[in-house]
């Protein structure tokens, strides 16, 4: 069964925006973000990505080029008429409005057994993901900052006491990119 | 002159402890500590100068008699509003200062001579001498657990931009060790 990871950039002290909504803090250079190791490793070992609604419309209906280019299940809850542009015979995007659980299976099966689900989207569809526990791993980039405020990742968060194993700790440049994976509970 | 250094123990959601201070087990790497760990521990013992705790931190620590084993032995400064009457075992070397965190820090700079000031908790007290400019350096012990809910260390912080800038990063199995200095 292929496995789930979810990450998401991070203030120092917890935030993935400050309270103007805005990201530049966290990524200076989403060029340099693109080239980075860590990224290319993703690129190669994804399968299948589930994405947010929000995450899918902030391409503004233009995928051409996307880095993964595999299937992607957006989670809705209304299908567009028309889907974005960029598909080809690898990356294709199927609407799932049933659910995140739904996209998850459907995503997995998709991915194939030596492949990862990459869940790509924002704070509310990463807390999905923690509580509904649907996730293997976890990646955090670690941006060496305190906003001081703005959108929490780790709120809303009713699981409790989830216990992760460090995969690896890589530093790059600028962040801090920790990756964990979920120890399971017998 | 030594630094003023923010270190505590964090789990990767934000958390010193749960709702009711309860440790969470954000403290084993300390007590059952790796090799990692050991040195940055042996390190801190050596630069630490003297420790500051808020009230707080220090009665939970008094009532559960934690300051009899401490590997640090230095002056530790209380942030207060009074001084108690009787101190536990461990805490013979406590101070504290009822005048402020101003007043408190310059004691406890002059105390530590050419060593560090280390702030040890808790999180109302780590985000007033954040707030007041204090801070030279944040480190930060990652634990890698999601606790849920509890004691944020980052809270309150009143919208202030902090930049930061990574020094070390130790990869222990348990606890990742992260150090950051503040930019002025």
């Amino acid at each position: 069964m292929a496995r789930v990871i979810v990450g998401m950039a991070m203030s120092l002290d917890g935030f993935v925006n400050d309270r103007s909504g805005s990201v530049s803090r966290l990524y200076p250079d989403l060029e340099a973000l693109r080239k980075t190791e860590v990224l290319q490793e993703a690129i190669k070992t994804t399968g299948a990505v589930v994405m947010g609604r929000h995450a899918y419309d902030m391409a503004e209906g233009d995928f051409t080029g996307y880095e993964f280019q595999v299937p992607i299940f957006v989670l809705t809850h209304h299908a567009p008429i028309k889907a974005a542009k960029g598909e080809n015979g690898r990356l294709r995007f199927n609407f799932i409005t049933d659910g995140i659980e739904s996209a998850m299976e459907k995503a997995r099966s998709a991915a194939g057994d030596d492949k990862y689900v990459t869940v790509v989207g924002g704070a509310n569809t990463f807390q999905q993901c923690i509580n509904k526990r649907l996730f293997d791993e976890l990646e955090i980039d670690l941006v060496p900052v305190l906003l001081g405020g703005g959108l929490r990742l780790f709120e809303h968060i009713s699981a409790e006491n989830i216990n992760l194993e460090i995969m690896s700790v890589i530093e790059s440049p600028w962040v801090t990119h920790l990756r964990y994976h979920v120890v399971k509970e017998n | 002159m030594g630094k003023v250094i923010l270190d505590m123990a964090m789990s990767l959601d934000g958390f010193i402890a749960g709702p009711n201070d309860e440790d969470m087990g954000l403290h084993d790497y300390f007590f059952s500590p790796s090799n990692e760990t050991a040195a940055v521990v042996e390190q801190g013992i050596k630069t630490t100068g003297t420790i500051i705790m808020g009230r707080r931190s220090y009665d939970i620590g008094a009532a559960q008699n934690g300051f009899a084993d401490n590997p640090y032995q230095v002056p530790k400064f209380i942030l207060s509003h009074t001084i108690p009457q009787s101190v536990p075992n461990g805490a013979e070397t406590f101070i504290f200062v009822t005048d402020g965190i101003d007043s408190l820090i310059q004691q406890a700079k002059i105390s530590a001579g050419d060593k560090d000031v280390v702030i040890g908790g808790g999180s109302n007290t780590a985000q007033q001498f954040l707030k007041h400019g204090y801070v030279d350096e944040i480190q930060i012990h990652l634990v890698p657990r999601l606790i849920g809910k509890g004691i944020r260390l980052f809270d309150f912080m009143d919208d202030i931009h902090i930049k930061l800038e990574r020094i070390n990063v130790i990869d222990a199995p348990d606890v990742t060790h992260l150090s950051f200095s503040i930019f002025k």
